[in-house]
């Protein structure tokens, strides 16, 4: 799977769960720059990456996958090995 | 947000274009995942707002001990599909030893879900449970099932509102191994236990119902529905699946509080109740048993006999001679519903859609109470097409692959009266009756030759579930449309200023149960008829004007000068505009909210109708 595809597709899981275009989601995309990304919402990202990737986060990968970068990051990771 | 097309792909096009309930949903359908659950909701929200009269409210209070935010766009978005709009609120996450449930004291709360986890409410029990004691343990489980009624009950007392206890999950390991099972003080074994005390400290009417969480989670998997890493990093130990079936749950029991959304199915006969074409292959080759290919139509027959015995009416609408279909109810060895289980049957050749309209004109039904199951994806998608209101299911295709008549929740309730498992007796009672009135001369030989008896009394603890089931129902012959829960019906039962009154009607045709009721304030010198209502079936026989009696009698003995009747007018109840005005009242006065007519005492009481016997059962409690 391309790095494109693996971006776009989280781009797409963040901009429904954050109710988001995803053209507004970039590298700049974080916890701290999305209204309403809260640890709740933190929650809901996670359960829908996994969903989407057939992937599971441990829990140190779950509490930082919390910017655009990071989780394309650990997503490429699991889906590498 | 809309930008340049050139940028924006086939993925935006389609979030920007969808401005409808229908056009949300069909996008989830096409991929109903988490985040995608997450968007629609967002959507369906900002819709409600616009529109509010798309959804009907129900604002939820969620008594809970655990992070369970995450179920919020299952939830909400299978109660829109449902046509209900959900407010949720949260209690803090300890409920049971603090005020902790007290953000909702200006919102009027419709339903509260109880659901507390065993591991965070009596963490000693799971985390030591070979360390304790048995009699210890068995001390733990009887506080924790106390300690979860009486949230219960406080809660449901406080908001007046119907509650959901969810039960106990068993839990996935038990720390004793193997030998948890092996005696009926494991773990499992109690927590089954409890569950059981949960059940028969509630009660299926009492307001205070069980959602049986344990054995939803066992449906999906108890593996399944655990996220371990969920409770360790968010306090959130519940999957997604976990999640979306609880959700469902949820929307159905909300629904099933307020009774069954349909009353009848209407089913066809040929490759329906059996395989084959009885005017074609004759009843000796007709497919239908135990083994093979007849097994399914023998399953559907033993749904729809469960169906029938929750309360369900059944009807017959067949393309056939009426001679070929009654053969085989009567005579075929492996049948299961017989003719008498069957309200109504139009076996003809005419159009299906008449058939069905005729059918609910029978029974006395709108046709939004009315399902339609037939094989025939022509004849459903005409029905569909022709009366829109009418739930047509193309069996077997809509329930696919493995999907049951239950599992749709048409015909969902909390719990089963008598009148609910005599139901269709009762209606193929009303047709021999139907008979009779087009024999007989006038309307009061008719009623003469009946020889109804009604017995009316003050209701007792044995009347309520019915008496409330009534209020809950009935739309028609309802005067004033108040729909008190249990907990008023009880309050009143025993207060001194107010008197519940049911009616029982049988006559020679059948007893009919108790199919009205009527409730008494005492306001000063006056007493009002609060409620007065009586089931469609036996409109205009008389028994109005008992109940009315009754009530007047014991207004009379409780010293009041003046009875008043009250009308509220609704949708659905114009047919008892003039009623109070025909019995003799005076008026009417306008009130607030409708008209209220006026009979002195003094007078005497209205007259009974001489059509019908009438016993007085306990008349002062």
């Amino acid at each position: 799977m391309s790095v494109d595809t693996v971006e776009e597709r989280v781009r797409a899981i963040l901009a429904d769960v954050f109710g988001l275009e995803p053209e507004a989601i970039g590298p700049e995309t974080s916890a701290e720059t999305v209204e309403g990304w809260d640890s709740l919402q933190q929650l809901t990202v996670v359960l829908a990456l996994e969903e989407e990737f057939d992937v599971s986060l441990d829990d140190e990968e779950a509490t930082t996958a919390v910017t655009l970068p990071s989780i394309v990051t650990i997503i490429r990771g699991h889906l590498e090995d | 947000m809309r930008t340049g097309d050139e940028v924006t792909g086939p993925r935006l096009l389609q979030t920007t274009t969808r401005e409808t309930v229908p056009e949300v949903l069909a996008w989830l359908d096409e991929s109903p995942t988490l985040s995608r659950f997450a968007r629609a909701c967002r959507q369906l929200d900002e819709l409600w707002e616009q529109q509010p009269d798309l959804f009907a409210t129900r604002n939820v209070l969620m008594i809970r001990n655990f992070t369970i935010e995450a179920l919020e766009p299952f939830l909400k978005v299978g109660a829109y599909r449902a046509g209900l709009g959900l407010k949720l609120f949260y209690s803090g996450y300890d409920p049971t030893t603090s005020a902790d449930v007290s953000s909702t004291d200006d919102v009027d709360v419709d339903i509260v879900l109880v659901i507390l986890r065993l591991e965070e409410l009596v963490p000693r029990l799971i985390a030591d449970f070979l360390n304790l004691p048995s009699s210890a343990a068995a001390d733990l489980t009887a506080d924790v099932v106390d300690r979860v009624l009486t949230l219960a009950q406080e809660a449901q007392r406080r908001h007046s509102a119907p509650t959901l206890v969810h039960n106990f999950v068993t839990p996935l390991k038990p720390p004793g191994g193997l030998s948890d099972s092996q005696t009926p003080h494991g773990l499992l074994n109690s927590v089954r236990r409890m569950n059981i005390d949960l059940a028969a400290g509630t009660d299926a009417f009492k307001s205070i119902h069980i959602l049986d969480t344990d054995h939803l989670f066992a449906q999906v998997g108890l593996q399944e529905c655990e996220d371990a890493r969920g409770a360790r990093v968010a306090g959130a130990p519940l999957s997604v699946a976990a999640l979306r079936a609880l959700a469902a749950a949820q929307v159905r029991h909300i629904q099933a509080v307020s009774g069954p959304a349909k009353k009848c199915l209407v089913v066809d006969c040929d490759n329906t109740l059996w395989g084959g074409v009885v005017g074609e292959d004759g009843i000796a080759r007709l497919v239908l048993g135990e083994s093979g290919a007849g097994r399914k139509h023998r399953n559907l027959q033993q749904d729809l006999v469960n169906l029938r015995r929750r309360g369900a009416v059944l009807a017959i609408c067949s393309k056939n001679e009426a001679a070929d279909v009654l053969d085989v109810l009567r005579t075929h060895p492996d049948i299961l519903l017989r003719e008498e289980d069957f309200a109504a049957m139009r076996i003809n050749w005419r159009d299906k859609a008449e058939n069905i309209v005729s059918i609910a004109e029978e029974l006395n039904l709108g046709l939004e109470h009315i399902v339609l199951l037939d094989d025939n994806p022509a004849e459903c998608d005409w029905v569909r097409t022709q009366l829109p209101e009418v739930h047509v299911i193309e069996w077997p295709r809509d329930l696919e692959p493995s999907l049951t008549l239950d599992d749709l929740g048409l015909f969902d309730t909390l719990g089963v009266t008598d009148e609910d498992r005599g139901r269709t007796k009762s209606y193929r009672a009303e047709t021999k009756r139907r008979a009779a009135r087009e024999k007989s001369g006038s309307l009061a030989d008719y009623l003469r030759s009946l020889n109804m008896v009604a017995t009316v009394g003050q209701a007792g603890p044995e009347h309520l579930p019915r008496v409330a089931q009534l209020i809950l129902r009935t739309n028609q012959f309802n005067l004033t449309t108040r729909r008190h829960d249990m907990t008023e019906l009880e309050s009143m039962m025993g207060a001194p200023d107010a008197a519940v009154v049911w009616l029982d009607l049988r006559d020679r045709f059948g007893a009919s149960g108790i199919v009205g009721c009527g409730i008494l304030r005492n306001q000063g010198d006056d007493a009002l008829i609060d409620t007065l209502l009586l089931s469609c079936r036996v409109i205009g026989r008389g028994a109005e004007a008992v109940l009315v009696h009754m009530l007047a009698k014991l207004a009379l003995e409780r010293g009041a000068a003046t009875l008043i009747g009250e009308y509220i007018p609704s949708k659905r109840n114009a047919l008892a505009v003039n009623f109070y005005r025909d019995l003799g009242f005076e008026g009417p006065e306008k009130s607030g909210v409708g008209l209220l007519w006026r009979w002195t005492l003094s007078r005497g009481l209205p007259s009974l109708p001489e059509s019908l016997e009438v016993i007085y059962q306990d008349a002062v409690r």
